[in-house]
């Protein structure tokens, strides 16, 4: 490796020139190549000085651009694994929160209807609050950050189960104190369980945006630049010291540094392209997509608090308005399919409304309890389940970008670092060769 | 050349804190979780103190006539009710026994609720030619002096403050404001309560009364009385108070609930609630309450909802002067 390509100059014998001061220890060589015959006295002395600088100068520039391509492309595989986690516990928290309202919305369209609520119903009812159970396991199990305020929320959905449980059993007695359990399991929804789902869906968007932008400094090319350049620079050096263009060590130290260079930025580039459609599509349709079912949700439970209020919903249908108004700015530019399905939904609900306006009240309750095709209950759960699909489309289609993003940076790992520290070592050995002509 | 070992050693900690350096500076700054919100209680509203500067709050306008639901009035208030299709009636959906919520068949039925039904069939023939609108104790006198509603028939006490405010028409149920307990709880008096935790609904003169009797009880609100019996079931009170009629429909869904022996410490006589302009409406439910008490319409009612929880009792006696 340390052999020139061009023939070396045959060394010269020369009288040890006297230690000077500011020459160290390369003053005692008295080796140099006969083609720096030029290079006297005082510069000739520091030749194999200025050698073993860039020795250390070429090495420590692959050894740092080796430590920096470790790190960047360390974080690039985790970082794309970590997102697809965020992700995926963005979507558990979107499902938890949609699956509360969407119990909620049973329980309370089951207590609108006279005598026993309908085994279906009761059974979605089930369902959705079984399926809450296990997404809390699993959100707990999958973010340890998390954990706190899951238990939180756990202790909450569970007073809730306890108070709706309470609701349907006076209710079954014919209680009215069932109607006060169902605003206590209500309150206790809005006003303890909602707000950490909220916040728990706000902390997974910005940790997987967090992990998706992990890359975006530009480390890697600065140094790798920085890199190649000194190794350059030690080429051209050697070249103009010793006479010779090229130091074969040098040659091979430089190829490898630009080749992991080149590589590492594509890897990078894509990458990045890659994470900032993420950020910009699926994750954003996770955390809008996910809002907006928990705003509909919320909507219909509000559709059948109006007709509880008998008369007095006023304030429920304000509450409606809002949470329709958070649905539809959800689908601002999106949401084609869930945009006829939500004003599907929303033509039933100004049935409902103009039946209770009307004084209409039992007619409006029996709309709004029934399954026909154009009833509330039909249209909404048609709307739900397309918002639901489109959830898991999108959480599919993070874990599959997300491999996409681990390729790249593992392949690095394994053939650009091993490559860097095999340049340092080819550096080292090609200014050694120099070196040794001193000695 | 110097040693190899005397110069990695140096390149080697730097190694070293290059790599910590930089795995710190890729790492991202990832946001904390969440702290838990905290629940909190509704705070206690108390409302002003009425000053009974008058001597006949329980006293309504004379009864006018009781037409037939064809002969009515072509200007009056009924006819309008009449002409519209519909007697509008402001109401409470879970007073048990004076108007709640049936969850077998839906409909919102108990002793007031009869009288709306009697001032339908007065108005229109049919007793069922209403629509409720399902209002707060704090509901009753905006819903009244805005016209949403014909009339309110929610424990709607008559007193000289309120008469500012709306009408009413005669009394048609005396009713005092007593405390439920907890069976077995060993209280058995007011004073026993002193330093006990008791419930009543938010923004109620039930508060100060109750206060004027137990200064040292804690006062906890609710939104409404069945608010009330859920905390009372769930351990977070000890008491409830209120009007003996809505304490006894309490009661009738507990049965380790029982009301405190004794007097009411309050008098609540309760009228049907009408806007302060529409007299001739008064008039005309005046009537239909009179004849309710001649002909045993109210003593029907008052047997079927509250005579197996209050006992025997017979129509209060109208009082009129206005």
């Amino acid at each position: 490796m340390s052999q020139a390509a061009t023939a070396p100059p045959t060394p010269t014998r020369r009288a040890a020139p006297a230690a000077q001061p500011g020459t160290g220890s390369v003053a005692t060589s008295g080796r140099t190549g006969s083609a720096v015959a030029p290079q006297q006295g005082q510069s000739n002395r520091s030749t194999p000085r200025s050698l073993r600088l860039w020795t250390l100068a070429t090495v420590l520039a692959c050894a740092v651009f080796a430590l920096t391509s470790f790190a960047t492309m360390w974080n690039g595989a985790t970082a794309g694994a970590q997102a697809a986690d965020d992700a995926a516990q963005l979507v558990r928290v979107q499902s938890i929160r949609a699956n509360l309202l969407r119990a909620d919305s049973l329980a309370t369209n089951a207590f609108l209807v006279g005598g026993l609520e309908s085994a279906d119903q009761r059974s979605a009812y089930d369902a959705a609050l079984e399926e809450t159970t296990r997404l809390l396991a699993d959100a707990a199990a999958a973010q340890p950050q998390d954990r706190e305020s899951l238990a939180v929320l756990n202790q909450a959905v569970l007073r809730y189960a306890a108070d709706m449980e309470q609701a349907r059993a006076n209710n079954r007695q014919g209680y009215p104190v069932g109607a006060g359990y169902l605003s206590e399991a209500s309150a206790e929804l809005r006003d303890a369980a909602l707000p950490i789902l909220a916040e728990l869906a706000d902390t997974n968007k910005q940790r997987a945006d967090a992990q998706l932008a992990a890359n975006d400094h530009p480390w890697f090319e600065l140094v790798g630049l920085v890199s190649a350049a000194v190794l350059v620079a030690a080429m051209w050096w050697t070249a103009r010291q010793f006479r010779r263009v090229i130091n074969t060590g040098l040659l091979v130290a430089s190829l490898l540094a630009v080749i992991t260079l080149v590589a590492g930025i594509g890897v990078l580039a894509h990458n990045r392209s890659v994470s900032d459609g993420l950020s910009r599509g699926d994750l954003d349709t996770i955390a809008t997509v996910g809002a907006m079912r928990a705003a509909a949700n919320e909507a219909k439970v509000q559709e059948s608090l109006r007709l509880i209020a008998h008369g007095s919903g006023q304030a429920h249908e304000e509450a409606w308005q809002q949470a329709s108004a958070e649905v539809t700015d959800g689908m601002a530019g999106s949401g084609g399919n869930l945009r006829q399905l939500w004003q599907n939904y929303t033509e039933s609900h100004r049935k409902v409304v103009t039946l209770d306006q009307d004084g209409k009240w039992e007619e409006a309750v029996a709309f709004a309890t029934d399954s026909d095709p154009d009833s509330p209950n039909t249209t909404f759960t048609a709307f739900d389940d397309e918002a639901r699909s489109t959830l898991e489309s999108a959480a599919d289609d993070v874990r599959a970008a997300a491999d996409q993003l681990f390729i790249g940076p593992v392949l690095m790992l394994a053939i650009g670092v091993p490559a860097l520290i095999a340049a340092a070592i080819c550096a080292a050995v090609g200014l050694r060769a120099r070196l040794r002509e001193y000695q | 050349m110097s040693s190899p070992r005397g110069r990695s050693t140096p390149i080697q900690v730097l190694g070293l804190l290059l790599v910590g350096l930089f795995l710190a500076a890729c790492a991202p700054a990832l946001p904390e979780p969440p702290p838990p919100p905290l629940r909190t209680t509704p705070e206690v509203s108390r409302p002003p103190v009425a000053e009974q500067n008058c001597t006949n709050g329980t006293q309504s306008y004379e009864p006018g006539k009781l037409p037939a639901p064809d002969k009515l009035p072509a200007d009056s208030t009924m006819a309008a009710i009449k002409k519209r299709g519909r007697l509008i009636a402001g109401v409470s959906a879970d007073t048990y026994l004076l108007g709640a919520r049936n969850p077998a068949t839906g409909t919102i039925e108990g002793f007031d609720i009869d009288f709306v039904r009697a001032i339908s069939k007065a108005i229109f023939g049919k007793p069922d030619q209403y629509e409720l609108k399902v209002i707060t104790a704090a509901d009753r006198i905006p819903v009244l002096q805005d016209k949403e509603v014909d009339i309110v028939v929610r424990a709607f006490t008559m007193n000289c403050e309120r008469w500012d405010q709306v009408a009413f028409s005669s009394v048609y149920y005396e009713a005092g404001q007593k405390v439920l307990v907890r069976a077995g709880s060993g209280l058995k008096t007011l004073a026993d309560l002193a330093g006990r935790t008791v419930c009543a609904p938010n923004g109620t003169s039930s508060i100060t009364n109750f206060e004027r009797q137990v200064p040292d009880a804690e006062i906890v609100a609710a939104i409404d009385h069945t608010g009330c019996l859920v905390r009372f079931q769930k351990g977070e009170v000890d008491a409830i108070t209120g009007d003996d009629t809505v304490l006894a429909g309490l009661a009738a869904q507990d049965p380790y609930a029982e009301i405190l022996d004794g007097e009411p410490f309050s008098s609540e006589p309760y009228g049907v609630g009408v806007n302060a302009d529409q007299v001739d409406l008064v008039k005309f439910i005046n009537a239909k309450l009179d004849q309710m008490r001649d002909n045993g319409e109210w003593q029907d009612s008052y047997d079927r909802w509250l005579k197996p929880a209050l006992g025997q009792d017979t129509p209060p006696e109208a009082e009129y002067g206005r």
